[in-house]
């Protein structure tokens, strides 16, 4: 029975000392600078969503642009001459080397 | 200031008016929390965590339930998602914990002694059933009226009366057996 009551107590103690814990009184104040500070965070969490947007559809853009202007282009070049040439009939270099001739 | 022109000040934008709110339950988030975690710094975090949620929140709140119940409910929840994530960090214990220095007016085995009947205590707190666990802490470090542990809970008064009745029987036997030996 006596150990009953004195484990009680102990709990209880342990309860009294815990409740009686004091906190940071500054904690509230804390608290108020996380909030300011996650709405700012909220604020520029927007802007790189923004940037990231406008710089895809600018390179879209761009891409598309470029094939256009491509696409716009007409050459005004005649075919080129073709010269056909027998390569058995070309100079031997070899023969021009000095080593080859030593 | 009422509590519902209050929380409509705060919902118009009045920042201010929070810390009022913050101020008037600070102390009753942190004992609440204190119960779950046993260590001041942990407690801290999650009464910062829970008036961030709150403020967050605040426009979804109906007056249906009162406000305090619906703080509580924000801070049992909160307690216990960051227990859960202590747990998963595993065996990374605070620094403050291992440096929290004893008065210095107790002699070094009275300090140990005590010490470890705490550590004892603690985790037999820690080792109820999650549910008795929830009323034991809202009972007894906050000394709410069962029927407001009820409605913080969702259950019926004679549910909570049963819950705390287990949980205190649950730790009885507990701590008799380890007591018994030292």
């Amino acid at each position: 029975m006596d150990n009953n009551k004195n484990i009680q107590q102990k709990i209880d103690q342990f309860i009294q000392e815990e409740r009686n814990t004091a906190f940071n009184p500054f904690l509230s104040t804390r608290i108020l600078a996380v909030i300011d500070k996650k709405g700012k965070a909220e604020t520029y969490m927007v802007l790189p969503a923004w940037k990231t947007a406008v710089v895809a559809i600018s390179l879209v853009l761009a891409l598309f642009t470029g094939i256009a202007t491509g696409n716009l282009y007409q050459s005004n070049n005649k075919e080129p001459d073709v010269v056909l040439m027998n390569d058995n009939r070309m100079e031997n270099f070899g023969f021009f080397n000095e080593k080859e001739n030593e | 200031m009422l509590e519902v022109e209050l929380i409509q000040s705060i919902l118009d934008g009045n920042q201010q008016d929070f810390k009022l709110l913050i101020k008037k339950y600070e102390a009753n988030v942190f004992r609440t929390a204190i119960g779950f975690v046993h260590n001041k710094q942990d407690a801290e975090e999650i009464t910062q965590d829970v008036f961030v949620k709150v403020y967050q929140s605040l426009s979804s709140f109906n007056n249906k339930a009162a406000f305090s119940t619906w703080l509580y409910r924000i801070t049992v929840n909160s307690s216990l998602n960051y227990l859960r994530k202590k747990k998963r960090k595993g065996f990374w214990v605070s620094l403050s914990e291992l440096v929290q220095l004893p008065s210095i007016d107790k002699q070094p085995e009275t300090i140990i002694t005590e010490r470890s009947e705490q550590t004892i205590i603690q985790q037999a707190l820690d080792s109820l059933p999650g549910k008795q666990r929830q009323a034991f802490v809202l009972s007894k470090y906050e000394e709410l009226p069962q029927r407001q542990v009820a409605d913080i809970m969702q259950i019926s008064e004679g549910a909570v009366e049963q819950l705390i009745q287990r949980a205190k029987n649950n730790l009885k036997n507990k701590l008799e057996k380890i007591f018994l030996k030292l």
